[in-house]
């Protein structure tokens, strides 16, 4: 079979950087193939996947060669890097242009500058392969995650990519979904004879459908044989103590939320957490999880019954972003003795938005802990982090229960809710 | 029983959709005798109703109510043209014509505007898109990337927002207190949005925006239905234009009120007219009609 993307010796170092990002890489992608990208955040992957796409190739200096289908990166056009490599990355919100579901499986092929009959009948091919029928008409915004991802799949394939690139693509989206996802990559791989070159923490899911995995380790690339070797499940650290005081943390009483008549979310909720207790909120979507977490830290009042907090609760949110209001990390966060337990020294000075996933997280958890809060708050912190960011995450959140603060957390992520805290299932 | 896909008329192509709106749209503001005025209004309210409910047009009240009040009792006050006296005011002679000439104005606005309200439920953005892509297909990219960006930075604002009060950074105390906390807010919104679009345009020039030669997709096609609407609204349309070009239709308020006569030509248009506007009503009627009980059943 012919061979897509060809990397020999190849190094790339940032811009302004010692120590290379990616070193020796000697890679080959071949029709069909799909291959699995593992190792820690911030080991390499995707700076060696934004090396194969001509436009996504970060400043820096590059030595070795990289040939997609035989030609040199550097003589490819635009338009062939557009035909050849389609790319997907983590960040949803940031990959989708049109406003339509159908206008955005059709923006790549406009560019492309094909033709109606070609575009009709692509378009009817994708939806069927991918079961997007119902959804051609809604807007972009009315899907879930999950259902955007995948929008966002078959517009790429639907460009006839010979390789696709996916750096995390789950990273944003819970375990049922990213279940789903997964096995729609797979039905790309295997229906449009593209290859794959996933990047993911997933490894549990990803790992059936792959014919190979390699991982990355400080830039260099492994190729793993055995394929269970690579499947690291996630170990707790440190025993299990038990942190709660005699005291209320929380307390909320015959608590009921709507948002409009008749449709409640929560009914009738009472809840008692001790002081010191690190829960985890767990149950199926739209059950009130993160409704619950904003009742008690005040953004919305409850319709009926009492919430009742005892000191003061402060909320992590589900994305980061939304904190960051300062030009460094050190600006954000002021005591340096957090940077260190949170594991950020020696990030003082990047930008905030140049942190990875697991890095943001962290600063924006430290930015609410410098508000000295009695109750902290988190809604789905380990979105997008691999196993050794979630066990830093554990073990950080079970450290600050020890120390008496109350914690709450909402998560879909069942091995973390499984080794850290105590699972708490929110009724519907 | 409200429908909600707009009924067969709103299945039309959208050319056909604009051709027809902008022919109502002018006729509404030429025609001005009563007897045009009137249908035109009354057929608007019973079309819109059938499309967004009664609730519809409350909003049309909120716009024709104060206009009234300022034509009907404000202006008669000021203005004193006219040669029928109907009685003093202060020493102001207030006539008769000041009041037709706003009552004429309120109707053709509020008409105007309800056909506007019934052009808006018949062309959805897609269907704008479409007629912008018939111009440039980077025009309506444009377009359907505003109207997507919009409930983006309402739900990011409300998402810092909430960031903020759960950090408690919210303090009622103070006015100035409160505005820089809004400012921080506003500039938190503004750096993300704008590390969002270096991201946006990263992924939109790797599926190969800024290629040339793009092409826009055509969603929709003339079909039989949508020329034979297309001829006979253009139909329909010329005996009326060649009333309102010609000046049959022409009416006076200063200084005395002139209605135009009715002959052949001016009661041939106003046939017309009325015709043109039942279409849509027509169309779906008729649709139902056939479609049977099942319809009967749904209404």
């Amino acid at each position: 079979m012919s061979e897509i993307v060809r990397m020999e010796h190849y190094s790339f170092t940032y811009a302004g950087q010692q120590s290379p990002a990616i070193r020796n890489v000697c890679l080959s992608v071949r029709q069909g193939d799909f291959i699995l990208l593992t190792g820690k955040s911030g080991s390499g992957k995707s700076t060696l996947l934004r090396q194969m796409k001509r436009e996504l190739v970060p400043a820096g200096e590059i030595s070795g060669e990289i040939r997609i289908n035989g030609k040199d990166l550097s003589e490819i056009s635009q338009r062939e890097s557009a035909v050849t490599v389609g790319y997907l990355g983590q960040n949803i919100e940031q990959q989708i242009v049109a406003e339509k579901v159908w206008q955005e499986l059709v923006f790549g092929l406009e560019n492309l500058g094909w033709n109606q009959d070609r575009m009709e009948k692509k378009i009817r091919q994708m939806a069927r392969l991918f079961s997007l029928e119902e959804w051609m008409e809604k807007n972009m915004s009315q899907l879930s995650g999950g259902q955007k991802q995948r929008v966002l799949l078959a517009s790429i394939l639907a460009m006839e990519p010979n390789v696709l690139l996916l750096d995390e693509p789950t990273a944003q989206l819970d375990d049922a979904m990213a279940k789903e996802f997964l096995r729609e990559v797979a039905r790309g791989n295997r229906e449009c004879r593209t290859a794959v070159l996933l990047a993911e923490h997933r490894i549990r899911y990803a790992l059936p459908y792959s014919s190979r995995s390699c991982r990355m380790e400080n830039g260099r690339l492994l190729e793993t044989t055995g394929k269970k070797a690579d499947f690291f499940p996630l170990v707790r650290r440190g025993e299990r103590k038990n942190t709660q005081r005699d005291d209320m943390g929380v307390v909320l009483r015959d608590v009921t939320f709507f948002y409009e008549k008749g449709k409640g979310v929560l009914n009738r909720l009472s809840l008692r957490v001790p002081r010191g207790t690190f829960l985890q909120i767990v149950g199926p979507n739209g059950c009130g999880k993160t409704t619950l977490l904003q009742l008690i830290c005040g953004i919305r009042k409850p319709c009926a019954g009492t919430v009742e907090c005892y000191g003061k609760a402060a909320m992590v949110p589900q994305n980061p972003k939304a904190l960051f209001s300062e030009l460094t990390a050190g600006e954000e966060l002021l005591s340096e003795s957090l940077f260190d337990e949170l594991g950020l020294g020696g990030l003082e000075q990047a930008h905030p938005y140049d942190l990875s996933g697991g890095q943001q997280q962290r600063l924006a958890i430290g930015k609410v802990l410098e508000t000295k809060p009695d109750i902290l708050l988190l809604d789905e912190p380990t979105r997008g982090l691999d196993n050794d960011c979630k066990t830093m995450l554990g073990v950080l959140l079970e450290r600050l229960a020890e120390k008496g603060m109350t914690v709450l957390c909402v998560t879909h992520d069942g091995e973390f809710s499984e080794q850290y805290g105590t699972i708490y299932h929110l009724p519907i | 029983m409200r429908r909600s896909d707009g009924g067969r008329f709103a299945s039309h192509h959208p050319l056909v959709h604009m051709i027809y709106f902008l022919t109502v749209l002018l006729l509404c503001m030429f025609c001005r005798p009563p007897a045009f005025q009137l249908a035109g209004l009354m057929i608007g309210i019973v079309s819109l109703i059938r499309l967004q409910g009664k609730k519809g047009l409350l909003l049309y009240a909120w716009v024709g109510i104060p206009m009234a009040i300022y034509s009907l009792l404000i202006n008669p006050l000021f203005l004193h043209r006219g040669e029928t006296v109907l009685f003093s005011l202060f020493h102001h002679p207030i006539t008769l014509e000041v009041f037709l000439y706003g009552g004429s104005a309120v109707v053709m606005v509020v008409t105007v505007a309800i056909w506007f309200g019934i052009m808006g439920s018949c062309l959805s953005s897609d269907r704008i898109y479409y007629l912008f892509s018939r111009i440039s297909s980077r025009l309506a990219l444009y377009f359907s990337m505003t109207l997507r960006s919009i409930p983006q930075l309402k739900e990011r604002y409300e998402m810092v927002r909430q960031g903020q009060i759960a950090l408690g950074a919210h303090t009622p105390d103070g006015r100035r207190k409160k505005l820089s906390q809004m400012g921080k807010e506003l500039s938190i919104l503004l750096s993300w949005s704008l590390e969002d679009s270096i991201e946006v345009s990263d992924s939109m020039e790797a599926r190969g925006y800024g290629l040339k030669g793009r092409t826009s997709y055509r969603r929709y096609r003339m079909r039989k239905r949508d020329w034979i609407l297309a001829a006979l609204l253009i139909c329909l349309s010329i005996p009326v234009w060649t009333a309102v070009l010609s000046g049959s239709l022409r009416l006076y308020f200063f200084p005395a009120y002139i209605l135009p006569e009715w002959n052949r030509m001016t009661g041939c248009a106003f046939v017309f007219f009325v015709c043109l506007l039942l279409l849509p009503l027509a169309e779906d009627k008729a649709a139902e009609l056939k479609n049977g009980r099942e319809a009967d059943a749904d209404e």
